[in-house]
């Protein structure tokens, strides 16, 4: 027996109450050590660093986090197959069931291509000049205020970090790190994300920055004098050359006019949202 | 007695793996913020039922594995699960022997300064966000009202799994 399992607890499985708690000691040890973390991390970004590292040890967890999603697809595949067979084996038996499998994959292949080239037309940039990697998602948390994209990337590929990362529907964010096997990716909707745009009409520039996942954006520090209307698309600017010029970010979807501020309030719809898509499109500068 | 003691921590080790695979899986948006850390509420009841065997090594660890897989200030999970788990230890002799929806009531208390932590700016480069957020709060509170929903049924369904797996 263990020094510390106390003999009340071989007793009954319910009778642990002569068992001491945590030490206090401990625990104060464990605060500071993770305080000391956090302060490394807002000051010298350490758990950047360590996460670009671990993405590639933990890679096994987020592979088991789609299990559901797999049973679910081998469950729905081995039912509508069995029906199949059923209808066939009264016609064709088992050479139309091979053919169903392989029409079945065919489809799933075909869905992919269609997600991928819908991708790829939606990149408003020369492709003979640009190189762009396909993507595919990882995972994504569902941290609030500072979500978090991953994207598998191979290793032998050209990527940077601030390349820009796009879905067919617009911007999505910007690679902030960069693992053996994946990169993190920061999205327009994260609070610290700025960037640089300009306006469809008005053709105005401004500085757009991410309020958290699924809520609106806001442009910066915009002049009451401004004149951006409602509806207006906007699109990256290219200042500060992070992004590339041209990209579609969100439109305007209200501006009022606070009495306490000196500057517009400002709100904007992203279009782009990661988490219905599954690949993404990586700008290679 | 070794390998019975391996036994018990690879069923606690992977039903906190497990509430870590099921923390990460993806739901639509409305749910994404709404969703119980079932992660930490494992912790709790293993911290809870079994003082011995689950403790700040185990808080601390799944809290910076958290860490990295939400991208979340590196040590803020870690800080808050050793925090809670201790919390909940402490006054375990007061907490085990009340009954179940006077344990979610504290939870829920526990969960919604939990999800409050996680407002605070740290990088400091947000203006306009503060803790008093509307929507922030509504968010924290539904948080912290399913996590302490969710704590009956995982309490019994842990509870099975101590009794027909965990050897003393």
């Amino acid at each position: 027996m263990l020094k510390r399992e106390h003999k009340v607890s071989n007793i009954s499985s319910e009778a642990i109450f002569a068992i001491p708690a945590m030490k206090p000691s401990r625990v104060v040890i464990a605060v500071i050590f993770c305080l000391f973390l956090m302060l490394t991390d807002v000051r010298y970004e350490s758990g950047s660093y360590l996460r670009s590292v671990s993405y590639d040890l933990i890679k096994p967890l987020t592979l088991l986090t789609r299990i559901p999603n797999y049973l679910f697809e081998v469950s729905t595949v081995f039912f509508t197959s069995r029906q199949s067979l059923v209808e066939k084996v009264e016609l064709l038996e088992r050479e139309n069931f091979k053919l169903e499998a392989i029409n079945n994959s065919l489809d799933k292949l075909s869905i992919d291509l269609r997600k991928i080239n819908s991708l790829r037309s939606s990149a408003n940039l020369d492709l003979d000049e640009e190189l762009f990697l396909i993507s595919k998602k990882n995972f994504l948390s569902s941290n609030e205020y500072q979500p978090l994209l991953v994207l598998d990337v191979d290793h032998d590929n050209n990527l940077t970090i601030n390349n820009a990362v796009l879905s067919e529907e617009g911007l999505v964010g910007r690679v902030t790190n960069l693992g053996f096997l994946s990169a993190e990716v920061m999205l327009v909707q994260d609070v610290r994300s700025s960037i640089p745009i300009i306006s469809s009409e008005s053709s105005l520039h401004a500085s757009l920055k991410g309020m958290g996942l699924g809520r609106k954006g806001e442009l910066n520090f915009i002049k009451k004098t401004a004149s951006f209307r409602e509806g207006e698309k906007l699109f990256t600017s290219g200042l500060g050359d992070v992004f590339p010029q041209g990209l579609l970010v969100g439109e305007i979807v209200s501006i009022s006019d606070p009495v306490d501020s000196e500057f517009l309030k400002i709100e904007i719809s992203f279009f782009s949202s990661p988490i219905n898509q599954d690949y993404f499109l990586i700008h290679a500068k | 007695m070794q390998n019975k003691n391996f036994k018990n921590r690879l069923w606690i080790y992977s039903s906190l793996v497990f509430a870590i695979i099921l923390d990460t899986y993806l739901f639509p948006e409305v749910v994404m913020q709404w969703k119980p850390l079932l992660v930490l509420l494992t912790l709790i009841y293993w911290n809870m039922a079994l003082p011995d065997k689950v403790g700040i090594f185990e808080a601390l660890l799944f809290g910076l594995i958290m860490d990295l897989l939400n991208g979340s200030v590196f040590g803020l999970h870690g800080l808050l699960f050793v925090l809670i788990t201790y919390i909940c230890q402490r006054f375990f002799y007061q907490f085990r022997v009340s009954p179940i929806w006077q344990q979610s009531v504290i939870l829920f208390f526990l969960f919604f300064v939990f999800k409050m932590a996680f407002a605070f700016d740290f990088y400091d480069v947000t203006l306009g966000i503060y803790v008093s957020d509307s929507f922030y709060l509504l968010n924290a509170f539904g948080f912290a009202l399913v996590s302490s929903i969710f704590w009956t049924p995982l309490f019994y369904l842990l509870r099975e799994l101590r009794r027909r797996k965990i050897k003393l």
